[in-house]
């Protein structure tokens, strides 16, 4: 029975072998670029307005731009996050 | 299991079938002096030959069914690397594209903003308004002409774009 025990477990090892992780080597996903830019742009700064006494003209403008550096900002953080969503089915899919 | 890789498959049939002759011939050949002398010794050689020839053959096709399933598990997830890469390729064409269309409508709508905030600069909108509506923005260009924002203004929204808190 002690035999027979060991036998089965060894049969049992054998089977085992056809459900370890296949090596094959999965490279990780490049990041995407913008243009011709290679490395993802970070949120660059906030424009300050110069000047001591200036047009309300002038600081509106400064604050468009702003605005327009935020939304271009959260348009790229939106663009990473759909990046990753979708890389990771993609990757997920390779070991089903 | 050195033997198994060393020997080929049909060797291990092929004990069998002598080991199947050799045990028939022990039964069947008895009239043969020879043979019904060694007869006993004939069919433990045969039932020895028989069952080794069955372990090896049965452990030799489950180790090539085992590799061959092998195989085709990783040619299967190497195919499917392969068309994942080409999928992540085809994602990063997208969203490059993506993102580049949407900086250029975030430039176009603020150009949009900014050539109207010129058009009080210049009084350029002046030329579409007529009647008691061109006092009113006539009240405002003159307000922005005279009422610079001061110092101290200027400086709590350069702090929050700074992402500072104002120094008291």
């Amino acid at each position: 029975m002690k035999y027979l025990l060991i036998a089965l477990s060894l049969f049992l090892t054998g089977c085992e072998t056809l459900k370890q992780p296949v090596p094959v080597s999965q490279k990780f996903p490049e990041p995407y670029s913008i243009g011709v830019k290679k490395e993802q742009p970070k949120c660059p700064e906030l424009q300050t307005q110069a000047g001591d006494s200036v047009p309300i003209t002038e600081l509106l403008k400064t604050v468009v731009n702003n605005y327009t550096l935020y939304y271009k900002c959260s348009d790229h953080v939106e663009g990473w996050n759909k990046w990753y969503k979708e890389q990771k089915q993609i990757y997920e899919k390779v070991g089903k | 299991m050195w033997l198994i890789n060393f020997l080929p498959g049909w060797f291990f049939h092929l004990m069998i079938f002598a080991g199947i002759l050799g045990y028939v011939a022990s039964v069947v050949l008895t009239f043969i002096p020879s043979v019904n002398l060694y007869k006993s010794v004939i069919r433990v050689f045969s039932t020895i030959v028989i069952v080794v020839g069955v372990w090896f053959a049965g452990v030799a096709s489950g180790t090539a069914t085992n590799e061959d399933k092998w195989q085709a598990r990783v040619k299967e997830v190497e195919a499917k690397v392969i068309k994942a890469q080409g999928e992540s390729t085809e994602l990063n064409d997208k969203l490059s594209a993506e993102q580049e269309e949407n900086d250029k409508l975030r430039n176009q709508k603020a150009k949009t903003v900014t050539k109207y905030i010129d058009s009080w600069i210049t009084k350029e909108i002046l030329r579409e308004v007529e009647g008691p509506e061109r006092v009113r923005i006539e009240q405002v260009i003159e307000y922005i002409e005279r009422c610079p924002v001061p110092k101290e203004l200027l400086d709590a929204h350069n702090a929050a774009a700074k992402g500072e808190g104002m120094k008291k």
